[in-house]
């Protein structure tokens, strides 16, 4: 159950232990230490139980980001440490988020909503720049069109910009021309790119008219590679579960390749193709789970009761190759983002322990950034020599 | 090849914010443009991975393909039919004075007269491409003197001819080369005039049927022969009858040609066609409107008297009065004005005003790839309105030639 990259767990660890020694000293200390993380650009999540002398242990959790004040302001309002004496404060090492969240909305338009927020702030407390890029896996498909749209709408209002955002597809058909309506880059374009800010050199689509798949699969892996890694891989599965093409029975480790789809999937596409069976593609280009599971963060989109239950599949039963998003429960940091409709299928137990944490979890969206506030800050703190 | 680079070179403009007629619809589009013709930004994006190099803001306005007028007698003071040694500066200031009613380009129309003015202005008006110089010559519109005595309207009586034994070559003889002509108007009924329509028609030239006593069936017959547009509907035909709808009846026709689509040319200019006319002819066949200012000297002058030529000429308003008399010497409403008159009496969309004056007239000469449309490909010919179809710039392969003085692109 611990993050994949085993060195950024060391390093975490190394962190954690020596602020626990200092941690008997003053409660202040925390704040000390959620600095230091967030100066080595760790943004794990901290669970502290704190235990009084006369009261029942608090269970405490902060959601670090970019810089601290998050963390400042919670702690410091937090009744807890207005306790005078925390002698037996204890740190509870389960530090590293290795939980999955599940945030329940009630409608696609909330959970649209939530998804776009959540990977705007996600973008801004980056602060991506000229050598810092941002990288975000992108999913296609009906389920985030409206993810899309909030985020285009933020962008037009002067909240968000990708220019420095680099973009990664999840998929895409192969031997169906580019131009070609139904093609992913014709979606991408139609419902994204040619709306924002972003530059074509910085996004990245499997090319399915490759002379050779299996090459552009492989430096496709690799262009992930040169950018960092994946910051946020933001997926869509379908109702047999699959996360991009990797459809039922595609190993759990599986990277980029060529796949062909399988027969649920070309009947689902028919539509689109004037019902006509022969003119859907059957073969596809996909990243593989492997490659989505190394991402630092995936967010997973999953609304209409037609997804229920591959959702109960994906979270409520084990890890399984048949229902390839299963795998995401040993992922150490993953959101799924879904509907009520989409719950439907789930004990009601899971679905009211989530929603209890929604306070929680909606303090990852609220506040809500933005760069136009970041600017001003910049020309505040520009301005502030001035005024000393 | 050579051309292709240097294309692949030149800056990419994008005009955002903006409305685009495409596909017969208004959309929330921008339109990029690069070496004076429409791109496809897609294609820009994922082949070559380029942003453009300029953008310009149209505030919300409406982009729509530059307005053609296919019949067009002249203008501000020019008549394209007087013979003079300098009839390329007439047709020069014409051109650049329709840029402001969004005119890009036009083809100058020669009403009925002797062999000798055809010899002599033909040669002097080449096609000629738009700029910043003026609205772009597409050829000339030849109407006479091939037309019937009865429905002559204001051509001049004594140089009305009939096709003799020879037909064509009459034709050859009074026009002299047709290399300049784009479209000619024709009576069907004359004799042997299939003959000629056949002919013209294999030179690429479009035959127009008007001033005209032809009944349905001999329209009909010149249709099959090559004959695809009708000249002013309703003006100088024979009018419309139930058992014998003329020309009018084209409209409607099942003995066309399967695929044929005929057009028909409307003076909207709200007083050479009653609304309830336009409406009719709009509601029967709407795919093949062309509208046509069949303006006159007189347009563009202003009110007041004017000597035209030999005729004094009375301007008021969108009306020319022959002057101290109550007839009308022609129209001299300009594209704009006769566009917002058409949406305003037929009721229909702005989008088929629009293609009224610019989709269909194009598809007329057979330009539809290159005129009339945004597709990609196309020349960005084009004008920017605002929601009352009020001309804001004309832009011609791209470049700005005239803009309302607040436009501000």
């Amino acid at each position: 159950m611990l993050c994949s990259s085993r060195a950024v767990v060391k390093s975490r660890r190394q962190v954690l232990t020596s602020a626990i020694l200092h941690w008997k000293e003053r409660a202040k200390k925390i704040l000390v230490f959620c600095k230091v993380l967030s100066r080595q650009g760790l943004t794990p999540q901290y669970r502290l139980l704190v235990v009084g002398e006369d009261k029942p242990p608090n269970l405490f959790t902060y959601e670090g980001g970019e810089g601290c004040c998050l963390a400042e302001r919670t702690l410091s309002s937090s009744p807890v440490f207005s306790v005078p004496a925390l002698p037996l404060i204890q740190f509870v090492m389960s530090t590293l988020q290795v939980e999955m969240k599940l945030i329940i909305l009630e409608h696609y338009s909330q959970a649209s909503e939530w998804a776009a927020k959540y990977i705007r702030n996600r973008i801004i407390q980056f602060n991506p720049g000229p050598d810092k890029y941002f990288t975000l896996g992108l999913p296609t498909g009906s389920t985030p069109l409206g993810c899309y749209q909030k985020l285009i709408e933020y962008y037009k209002n002067g909240d968000l910009s990708f220019k420095y955002v680099k973009t990664f597809n999840m998929d895409e058909y192969v031997g169906l021309p580019r131009e070609h309506p139904e093609s992913y880059h014709s979606f991408m374009w139609n419902n994204f790119f040619k709306h924002i800010d972003i530059h074509p050199e910085n996004t990245h689509i499997l090319d399915g008219n490759a002379a050779d798949l299996q090459a552009e699969c492989d430096s496709f892996e690799e262009k992930i590679q040169a950018a960092g890694g994946i910051e946020l891989f933001v997926g869509g599965i379908g109702p047999d579960g699959h996360i991009a093409f990797n459809e039922p029975g595609s190993s759990l480790v599986s990277r980029t390749r060529v796949k062909t789809l399988a027969m649920d999937t070309i009947l689902a596409n028919a539509r689109f193709f004037d019902g006509d069976l022969a003119k859907v593609p059957t073969m596809a280009l996909t990243v593989g789970v492997g490659t989505v599971m190394d991402a630092k963060e995936v967010m997973i989109l999953i609304t209409g009761a037609h997804k229920a239950f591959a959702l109960y599949k994906a979270i409520e039963e084990g890890v399984n190759h048949m229902w390839t998003v299963s795998a995401f429960q040993q992922h150490p940091r993953t959101v799924f983002v879904c509907d009520e409709d989409a719950t439907l299928e789930l004990k009601v137990k899971t679905v009211k322990y989530f929603k209890g944490l929604m306070l929680v979890h909606n303090k990852l969206v609220d506040p809500l950034y933005s760069i136009k506030e970041k600017e001003i800050q910049k020309s505040q703190s520009a301005k502030k020599p001035y005024s000393d | 090849m050579r051309s292709g680079q240097s294309a692949a070179l030149a800056p990419v403009l994008q005009f955002t914010n903006c409305r685009i007629l495409r596909g017969g619809t208004l959309l929330r589009e921008d339109l990029w443009v690069r070496g004076g013709r429409i791109l496809d930004p897609e294609k820009l994006f994922f082949e070559e991975r380029r942003v453009a190099d300029e953008q310009r803001d149209c505030g919300g306005r409406i982009l729509a393909p530059g307005f053609i007028d296919v019949q067009i007698n002249g203008g501000f003071g020019v008549d394209f039919s007087r013979a003079t040694e300098d009839v390329g500066s007439g047709v020069a200031l014409v051109a650049r004075r329709l840029l402001s009613h969004g005119v890009t380009s036009f083809c100058p129309t020669l009403v009925t007269s002797p062999p000798e003015v055809y010899h002599k202005v033909l040669p002097q008006i080449p096609v000629k491409s738009g700029g910043p110089h003026g609205a772009g010559v597409l050829g000339v519109h030849l109407e006479g003197p091939f037309i019937s005595r009865e429905k002559r309207g204001a051509h001049p009586e004594a140089y009305l001819r009939s096709f003799g034994a020879n037909a064509f070559h009459d034709v050859l003889a009074t026009y002299g080369p047709l290399d300049n002509v784009c479209i000619v108007t024709l009576a069907p009924e004359l004799d042997r005039s299939h003959e000629v329509i056949q002919a013209l028609t294999a030179k690429g030239i479009r035959v127009s049927l008007g001033h005209s006593v032809a009944d349905l069936r001999a329209a009909e017959v010149a249709v099959q022969s090559g004959a695809t547009f009708i000249t002013h509907l309703f003006n100088a035909m024979l009018p419309f009858h139930h058992r014998d709808p003329g020309i009018v009846g084209l409209l409607t026709s099942d003995q066309l040609p399967p695929g044929h689509c005929i057009f028909y040319g409307m003076i909207a200019d709200g007083i050479h066609t009653n609304p309830a006319a336009l409406r009719i002819a709009h509601r029967a066949h709407p795919q093949g409107l062309v509208l046509v200012t069949d303006a006159v000297p007189a347009l563009g002058l202003g009110n007041g008297r004017h000597t035209l030529g030999q005729q004094e000429v009375e301007v008021d308003g969108l009306i020319a009065y022959i002057a101290g008399t109550k007839t009308l010497s022609g129209s001299i409403a300009p594209m704009d004005v006769c566009i917002r008159h058409f949406l305003q009496a037929t009721g229909c969309s702005v989008e088929s005003a629009l293609e009224a004056a610019s989709l269909h007239p194009a598809q007329l000469l057979g330009l539809e790839k290159t005129k009339g449309s945004l597709d990609f490909g196309a020349d960005a010919d084009f004008v920017v309105l605002d929601d009352t179809l009020h001309v804001q710039a004309t832009y011609i392969s791209g470049e700005l030639v005239w803009q309302a003085e607040e436009a501000g692109l």
